[in-house]
């Protein structure tokens, strides 16, 4: 599941609105500290519905939070 | 360290201290050429009741110290993690049935068939729950 080709914005994000803590952020989208600690890594590419969830919490578009270098 | 994966640890400490002390038990009486079974079924019986016993005193013991970290449900990751280890152990276990089924065509003593498949369930066990816990480490 993981892969470095996507890559993402989920620590810039989260300082940008109010320096989010992972935890803040798991609690809003309904996983846990660890698994938003992984998915910020490029460890694990969350599903679909969860990347949306982060980008709906930023107010941004999909392609702001998560970027495919192919 | 998150609740499951302290979880895990437990288990798998319970199973290394209490199916290892059976396990030497059986193993010795073994080499001693004993293969009557039915001195070890008290063992047995009290080796699974104290497993249960230890990792749900455990579990709750930290349960009761993480309780938000306890009381989450299971997330997308941890669910993968799950499926990857149970998945793994899957193999572990049909290999070691396998390899016991062709032990039986050499003849040797229900004891030690019966043993060596609670071994290979016991293994299998350890397997995914050491899978689990790589796979927690390592993010997914």
């Amino acid at each position: 599941m993981s892969g470095e080709q996507i890559r993402n914005d989920i620590r810039r994000l989260r300082f940008e609105h109010n320096e989010m803590t992972q935890q803040q952020l798991a609690e809003k989208i309904g996983v846990t500290r660890q698994t938003v600690n992984a998915i910020e890594q490029g460890k694990y590419s969350p599903s679909l519905e969860a990347a949306f969830r982060i980008a709906a919490v930023f107010g941004v578009p999909l392609e702001r939070v998560f970027q495919y270098h192919p | 360290m998150p609740f499951r994966e302290k979880s895990a640890w437990i288990s798998l400490l319970a199973y290394l201290g209490i199916y290892g002390f059976y396990f030497a038990k059986v193993g010795a009486a073994l080499m001693r050429g004993d293969t009557d079974g039915t001195p070890f079924l008290g063992l047995f019986a009290q080796s699974v009741v104290m497993f249960v016993l230890v990792t749900i005193v455990f579990t709750v013991v930290i349960a009761v110290l993480s309780p938000r970290d306890a009381q989450a449900p299971t997330d997308e990751r941890e669910k993968l993690i799950a499926l990857k280890a149970s998945s793994a152990s899957g193999y572990v276990l049909a290999s070691g049935v396998v390899l016991t089924i062709g032990v039986i065509f050499f003849g040797v003593k229900e004891f030690l068939v019966i043993n060596l498949l609670f071994f290979v369930l016991v293994l299998s066990e350890m397997f995914r729950i050491v899978t689990q816990i790589v796979l927690y480490r390592r993010g997914a």
